[in-house]
């Protein structure tokens, strides 16, 4: 009798406040509209835009692959412009039979974007792929690593020039609260400040994402959580942007841990299950949650943790994982500790073992 | 670990068990000072003067003293006033307030009840004003005045060195200070101008040597498979010392909570552990430990802290009744994992409330309460805030517990924080003075 009224009062509160998110990650990549209809596979990339004549996409990871269905009406061409890819990125596409369609460039600006245009006259089914021609060779590189902008979107073109003097990094990986408030204005304005970077950012969202009653991150960036794999390394970013996992993003996890389980696993997140200080707390809501997720990654073989949140730098272990706090995207900066605006540099190689660098940008 | 812990007036004990830090004074000598400062203040008669006069009865004690009493905001805030009002409280309250000539009055009565509602929820002690009692109007004014300070301040402060990890612990003893004041202010003032006379009931005059406590907790945890736990606990109070033992565990075995507490009275109205006090102190060390099979983790805790309390006529006559709680500390924690290594971490403690006692008959007595607390390694864990606040608080408690006749009782806890709880317990308890 008592359990569910309390389930009752749960479902009128606030125990599941990451549901909605972990939902709404399961519609990221797939769009139908006027007849058109585009899937990517595991929703690493945002449908920005997507209509009879056209597909935008924004990537979430080194390489997608989407299946586009275009009806016998089509017009003759069909567009597609991808978003946020690796500088090196090809973009092939086939039919479902395995039959290649010859796609012709169209000039663009940017080293992260792509565009293209291919003949799509009698409509079909389509096999979009982008990704390095390198993104499944098992050999060490380089990525970067920061967090927290938030109100210092004004001045994060500064830590994208320093980033771009990083010659042997790949993409940057992001630990969320890319913005003050998380509403549209912001998310498209990070993206017009990102142009300035070389390389494509992934990410995840912060709490600082969730300013605004609506939430639209997922439109701009694609998934919360979600997991990826590039050189033979497993990159997992979980949404923790209300200090919590959802119950279904555990079982996610569940399932990347094994597909990660053998090789390097790197697994990033805004809020961290743990900091080190804590007594200020700025982790989970629950210890016993905290835990729980930690020891999950434990077993579950993960190699290193990146999280954001506290905006400094913090080097230590949990479980026995190393973890790192690096938020220094340049919103107010813990005082006292000699940090400042910084990222990590993380050279990894694939066999086991990686080494970090902290950046200054200031 | 609340219910059977002496947050409740009557279940104070005497004792030391935190280092008296060097250049603190003796406790008789904060006593006797205390004393000489409040007595100006009955003399004067003003509330303008009384108050200024906590100040005083604190001033007088030294600076390392005061230094250490201010990192707890509430608990000295509070104990402010009881020193300069509680003594003799029906000596101390000025004349009008005493008088209340305006409670007669129906439609004055429910216009102030209104009123300590809204405007009340913004100006704390707008339900006495309305009521004529402008004098615990004023001193819950104030005193919401200092918790708004103390919130703003640290609240600053947090902004200022981005929650520092060097100062990141008075600051948050600070806003949880200010929100304790803040919180109490307002629930006093509607207490206060509903209550009837007399107050809602009063303590036992004499505290329980022994209280057993056994219930049933049904826990909705998104993220646990808890279910139900049974709980059961005691609260031993020979004096000095009181100790709080208690274990909660799953009919499966998988979700097992230990857990011990210890405290002495360490500043009070009286030491007596034996009768009730109208305010104190008390020291506690407190070691748990929780093992969580299904998950294969497990926490033990050591923890050290001041808890304190007040009965709120200290305020005001139109208080008698009620009473407000607090507690701040450090725990340490080592973390356990099956399958990998362990790591340590550590939490600031801090839970403040406010309650009433039921029932003013001889044996048909209990009381009612509703608190915050800091702290996350509870069953309920910690509040899942929506939106950017997100992580930061502890949960909300409730506990309502009432005595059928002179040995047995029964009490309702509610906790909402990562998870949703509510526990029901059958109490025994074994008054002084034998069966």
């Amino acid at each position: 009798m008592i359990r569910p009224i309390l389930i009752g009062l749960a479902l009128c509160g606030c125990l599941d406040v990451a549901e909605e998110r972990a939902r709404r990650d399961l519609t990221v990549g797939k769009r139908q509209n006027d007849g058109v209809r585009v899937e990517v596979e595991g929703g690493l990339a945002a449908v920005r835009a997507l209509d009879r004549e056209s597909l935008e996409l924004w990537a979430n990871a080194p390489g997608i692959r989407a299946e586009l269905v275009l009806p016998a009406t089509s017009p003759e061409r069909f567009r597609v412009r991808l978003r946020n890819v690796l500088s090196d990125a090809v973009v092939t596409l086939s039919r479902a039979d395995g039959t290649p369609v010859e796609l012709s460039p169209i000039q663009t600006t940017f080293v992260t974007e792509r565009r293209a245009e291919f003949v799509a006259s009698g409509g079909g089914t389509f096999h979009l792929t982008v990704a390095a021609p390198d993104d499944a060779v098992v050999e060490p590189f380089e990525f970067l690593a920061f967090a927290d902008v938030q109100d210092a979107m004004p001045r994060v073109g500064d830590v994208f020039a320093k980033m771009n003097l990083e010659p042997a990094a790949r993409f940057v990986v992001m630990a969320g609260d890319i913005t003050e408030r998380g509403g549209a204005e912001e998310l498209e304005r990070f993206q017009r400040e990102q142009l300035a970077l070389k390389m494509p950012i992934f990410t995840t969202l912060g709490n600082h994402e969730l300013g605004d009653g609506d939430v639209p991150y997922h439109d701009y960036f694609g998934r919360g959580s979600e997991s990826f794999t590039f050189h033979g390394v497993r990159f997992t970013l979980l949404d923790t942007a209300s200090a919590t996992l959802d119950a279904m993003v555990y079982d996610w996890l569940d399932t990347w841990l094994e597909q990660g389980r053998g090789r390097v696993h790197f697994v990033f997140m805004h809020v961290p299950p743990m900091e080190p200080i804590g007594v200020r707390n700025g982790c989970f809501s629950s210890r016993a949650e905290s835990d729980k997720l930690i020891g999950r990654m434990a077993r579950g073989g993960v190699t290193a943790a990146f999280y954001g949140h506290v905006h400094s730098y913090y080097a230590f272990e949990h479980a026995g994982i190393p973890a790192f706090i690096s938020g220094g995207g340049g919103a107010i900066p813990e005082r006292f500790d000699g940090i400042g605006r910084h990222y990590l540099a993380v050279r990894v190689d694939p066999a086991g073992s990686f080494e970090t660098r902290v950046v200054r940008v200031d | 670990m609340s219910g059977l812990e002496p947050s409740g007036p009557n279940r104070h004990c005497a004792g030391i068990l935190l280092a008296r830090p060097a250049g603190l004074p003796t406790e008789s000598a904060i006593r006797a000072q205390a004393r000489g400062a409040c007595q100006k203040a009955q003399s004067a008669r003003k509330i303008g003067d009384s108050l200024p006069s906590f100040a005083t009865c604190r001033v007088a004690v030294s600076p390392n003293a005061r230094a250490w009493l201010a990192s707890l905001a509430l608990v000295g805030a509070l104990l402010a006033s009881s020193d300069a009002a509680h003594a003799e409280p029906p000596q101390e309250e000025p004349a009008s307030d005493a008088a209340r000539p305006c409670r007669s009055e129906p439609s004055r009565r429910a216009l102030a009840v209104g009123a300590s509602i809204v405007p009340g929820v913004i100006v704390h002690g707008s339900g006495h004003w309305v009521l004529c009692e402008p004098e615990t109007a004023r001193r819950l004014v104030y005193l919401e005045a200092a918790g708004a300070g103390s919130v703003l301040l640290s609240g600053t402060g947090l902004a200022l060195t981005g929650a520092s990890r060097y100062v990141v612990a008075p600051l948050a003893l600070g806003a949880l200070g200010g929100l304790a004041l803040f919180a109490t202010t307002w629930l006093a003032d509607i207490y206060g101008v509903a209550a009837p006379a007399g107050g809602s009931g009063q303590p036992r005059a004499r505290t329980e040597t022994l209280i057993l406590q056994a219930g049933v907790r049904a826990v909705h945890d998104p993220l646990f498979d808890t279910g139900w736990l049974i709980s059961q606990g005691l609260l031993v109070n020979p004096g000095p010392l009181w100790l709080a033992p208690r274990f909660d565990a799953s009919p499966d075995g998988s979700h097992v909570r230990y857990g011990f507490r210890a405290g002495r009275r360490i500043l009070g109205a009286h030491l007596d552990p034996t009768r009730h006090a109208r305010w104190g102190i008390d020291g506690v060390v407190g070691v748990r430990d929780f093992t969580e099979q299904n998950e294969g983790f497990g926490i033990t805790t050591l923890e050290v802290a001041l808890s304190g309390r007040l009965d709120l006529v200290a305020i005001g006559p139109s208080l008698e009744g009620a009473f407000g709680f607090a507690e701040a500390g450090y725990a340490r924690e080592w973390h356990r994992f099956d399958g990998a290594p362990g790591h340590t971490w550590d939490a600031l403690l801090g839970r403040f409330g406010f309650g009433m006692y039921l029932g003013h008959g001889p044996d048909v007595r209990g009381e009612t309460w509703v608190a915050y607390d800091h702290r996350r390694d509870t069953v309920a864990g910690g509040l899942r805030v929506p939106g950017i606040p997100a992580g930061y608080a502890g949960f909300l408690e409730h506990r309502t517990e009432l005595y059928f006749d002179r040995h047995f009782g029964a009490a309702l806890e509610l906790a909402y924080g990562s998870a949703a709880v509510a526990s029901v317990y059958w109490l025994v308890r074994f008054p002084r003075g034998g069966w």
